[in-house]
């Protein structure tokens, strides 16, 4: 969600940004001469035919300032701008997760892990315990709480789901208290011919 | 700062295929990759994580002056899967700063970062 937002918001930025740019160039130019001659701001703004929206506003404007569905409607769509902008403003603002799981920090030093790797430690150690055939591992670098680590162990017949998670659970362990990772197990029954059996 | 001859501490230049933040850099790679768990250095999907200097180019380990002189070194780093990662850390920490020492570089080494970045999967490796 905040990637789409801060694509949004740059892209919005971008397109603001040139129609700013553009409009300045315009002006400028525009400046050169005065009264109503080829190169004035009045010829510029018949360019933009101005005197003509200045009509469609005018009435606009008097509706709005009666009650009726125009009032309401545009009430409307003022709060929607203001959401959009406070969405676009979060888009701008509010900072990445951080991709990073950090193990230890002292004294300005840092060790830090990325999920990836972890993920792969934590389905190596879980798929290292008997009757476990996969493992699918989630890590969640620590927001504002604990990170997260969600194990997912796929058994073979034969041993019951409590075991596993046991077991599982126990393996992951030292992982999970090393990065500070609150751990989910769950133990789910591999699917014939989908998964391998051991 | 390093004492010269007359015991004058004096301090390194910035740059330089000699400079101190290369001399650094380059210690703090090779004693991490000779490291037994550590498999390579990555400069990362952006190349951010490079020392570049005179046409020396070290992926894997930046160097960053700090307001006392000193760099902090960050190390990006490729491990074996199932290695321990404190321990394997600590002792790719303890083989830079005795490396630095023997260099006479432990005066410029500052904090050492560590990320492990990606584990290695091949059996022979494991």
């Amino acid at each position: 969600m905040l990637l789409l937002l801060r694509a949004i918001a740059r892209l919005a930025t971008f397109v603001l940004l040139v129609a700013l740019a553009a409009l300045g160039l315009a002006a400028a130019v525009f400046s050169i001469q005065g009264d109503s001659r080829a190169v004035s701001l009045p010829r510029l703004a018949q360019h933009f035919r101005l005197p003509e929206l200045r009509g469609v506003v005018g009435p606009y404007l008097d509706r709005l300032e009666a009650d009726g569905p125009t009032a309401w409607l545009s009430v409307g769509a003022g709060a929607a701008m203001i959401a959009a902008g406070l969405l676009l403003l979060a888009g701008l603002l509010v900072p990445r997760r951080e991709r990073l799981v950090v193990l230890e920090e002292h004294d300005d030093a840092r060790l830090a892990a990325r999920r990836r790797p972890l993920a792969q430690v934590a389905a190596a150690l879980a798929e290292r315990e008997r009757g476990v055939t996969q493992t699918k591992v989630r890590v969640r670098p620590a927001g504002l709480g604990r990170g997260r680590l969600r194990v997912a162990s796929y058994y073979s017949r034969g041993h019951s789901p409590e075991e596993i998670e046991r077991r599982v659970s126990a393996a992951v362990e030292p992982l999970a208290d090393a990065f500070r990772l609150r751990k989910r197990v769950r133990a789910r029954q591999g699917e014939r011919g989908r998964l391998r059996v051991q | 700062m390093a004492p010269d001859a007359l015991g004058v501490k004096t301090r390194p230049t910035a740059s330089g295929p000699g400079s101190t933040r290369l001399e650094l850099a380059r210690l703090a790679l090779a004693e991490a990759l000779a490291t037994n768990g550590v498999i390579e250095a990555v400069e990362g999907p952006r190349g951010f994580w490079v020392t570049a200097s005179d046409g020396e180019r070290l992926a894997g380990v930046t160097a960053v002056a700090l307001p006392d002189g000193r760099y902090e070194i960050g190390l990006h780093l490729v491990v074996r899967l199932l290695v321990p990662l404190r321990p394997l850390a600590e002792r790719v920490r303890s083989r830079i700063e005795r490396a630095a020492t023997d260099v006479g570089l432990a005066y410029a080494l500052g904090p050492i970062d560590v990320a492990f970045e990606d584990t290695s999967e091949s059996a022979e490796e494991i």
